[in-house]
């Protein structure tokens, strides 16, 4: 018969197949999943980081109203010599406190963003190199790192976060009065990390729910054929010289007609050979990202080749435009944001505390034995 | 803290080094890219483009030109080979002879 003390560490290393799998997952990929997360919520508010400490991001918008032809002027008489690539609001349309950023490379190939306020209609400055918003998205979904592996290691955290999720809740016994719980923050740290635990994983139930889906979507999306439609192509074309203001202010107007009360959110000049200009915005349309409702022209010819409309697209390729704003949190503008940081850096103390309670069990285990 | 670490198992150091790789892959992902070199006008037909060659040599990207040029551009018969933020890119050896490019 073993000696009880030993019979009582014994005791405490039998767990449910659940407990173990939510240990062996949360645990061993806590580090990577909890960089991930961590990345992920301040990326959420990237922008408004940049805002905070870049002057130059800072002015008054609204796409409804915003004159793109005018914008378009302002760069190309400080720019004469360079393409204009585009001029939009990159994933800031919601926030009408942030100027619109034109894209233009330099004759010598240099690539260079310019600001710009659209109520004053100045240039509130430039900028070159990686944005602060661009480098923590990279970091957050491919790492920053070349190929396709990178983007797949992520998102495979998807399927973590489900598996944590299921086996969480098995492992909680009748859950569903926890959430009222407190941490019992006058005990051990075992304890109130743990209380803590899982009063953070059940509140945030939802949001793991969210974000676990999809990351698995991401994932699925880049391993399966495209299931967004191709646009039209244009005519083919040796070259393009950045075009006159008025022929701009001719494609928005286009594109207002055909979406009347369009918030425009992006005017694109072609990358390849046979891509349409593309001007794009957000339109009657809810839960869809902010480049969904497009109209696609012919530069060649300046006729309208194409449309995108969100209330037109079959059930899959809608789910393509509405997975976005579902994991950034940016459909509602600030206060969505402000939602999805909180749960985030939620998510990442889940990674923190489950640490925490796995480092004092062990020791704990560890004094047991000895 | 080294208890968490050991506790990652042999995921111990795929994870550290995940999480080390972007600063690591610096020099890819923030590659230093020297400018184009302009090395002068050229025209093709009734066109005048100034001719950018590329840091490795092997193309040329013409770019329209926004004003006039002030002299008669040297005419150039090329097949463009892609289309590039608004250029043509050009294999370099349709275009060397008729620019001139410093160094």
């Amino acid at each position: 018969m073993p000696p009880p003390r030993a019979a009582a560490a014994a005791k405490t290393v039998r767990r449910p197949l659940a407990f173990l799998l939510h240990s062996l997952f949360g645990l061993k990929l806590s580090l990577f999943l909890g960089f991930v997360c961590l990345t992920g919520t301040v990326a959420t508010v990237s922008h408004e980081i940049e805002w905070l400490v870049q002057p130059e991001v800072r002015g008054t918008s609204n796409g409804r109203t915003d004159d793109y032809a005018a914008m378009w002027s302002l760069v190309r008489e400080r720019h004469p010599d360079a393409w204009i690539q585009s001029i939009g609001t990159y994933d800031r349309s919601d926030s009408t406190w942030f100027a619109r950023q034109a894209d233009i490379v330099l004759p010598d190939g240099t690539e260079r963003r310019v600001f710009i306020d659209p109520s004053r209609m100045v240039v509130t400055g430039e900028a070159s190199g990686h944005s602060f918003h661009s480098v923590v998205r990279g970091l957050h979904y491919y790492l920053l790192l070349p190929t396709d592996w990178p983007f797949y290691l992520v998102t495979s955290l998807g399927f973590v976060l489900i598996l944590s999720l299921v086996t969480g809740l098995l492992t909680y016994k009748k859950f569903w009065r926890g959430f009222l719980r407190m941490p019992r923050w006058n005990r051990s740290t075992r304890t109130w990390s743990g209380d803590l635990h899982r009063l953070m994983g059940l509140w945030s139930l939802w949001f793991v729910a969210v974000i676990g889906a999809t990351s698995i979507w991401y994932f699925i999306e880049r391993a399966a054929p495209p299931m967004e439609s191709a646009p039209p192509e244009a005519e083919t074309r040796l070259y393009l010289p950045t075009p006159e203001a008025e022929r701009v202010a001719r494609w928005v107007d286009a594109a207002r007609r055909r979406f009347p009360g369009i918030s425009v959110t992006f005017v694109q000049m072609p990358y390849g050979e046979t891509d349409p200009v593309v001007v794009q915005g957000q339109w009657r349309a809810m839960l869809v990202r902010e480049r969904t409702d497009a109209v696609f022209i012919d530069p060649a010819t300046d006729a309208i080749i194409g449309e995108r409309r969100a209330d037109r697209m079959s059930a899959a390729e809608r789910w393509v435009h509405t997975a976005d704003p579902l994991h950034f949190g940016n459909f509602g503008g600030l206060a969505s944001k402000l939602i999805w940081v909180l749960f985030g850096l939620m998510l990442t103390g889940l990674c923190v505390t489950g640490v925490i309670v796995f480092a004092k069990r062990t020791a704990h285990a560890a004094r047991a034995i000895a | 803290m080294m208890r968490w670490l050991d506790g990652l198992g042999p995921l111990k150091w795929p994870s550290l080094l995940l999480v080390a790789a972007p600063v690591a892959a610096y020099p890819y992902w923030n590659p230093a890219l020297p400018p184009s070199t302009d090395c002068g006008i050229v025209g093709i037909k009734d066109q005048a483009f100034r001719a950018y060659r590329s840091a490795d040599g092997s193309t040329f990207t013409l770019r329209p030109l926004a004003r006039p040029a002030d002299t008669a551009p040297r005419l150039v018969d090329v097949e463009p080979i892609a289309f590039d933020t608004g250029g043509m890119v050009v294999d370099a050896k349709q275009v060397l002879r008729a620019v001139r490019c410093p160094g």
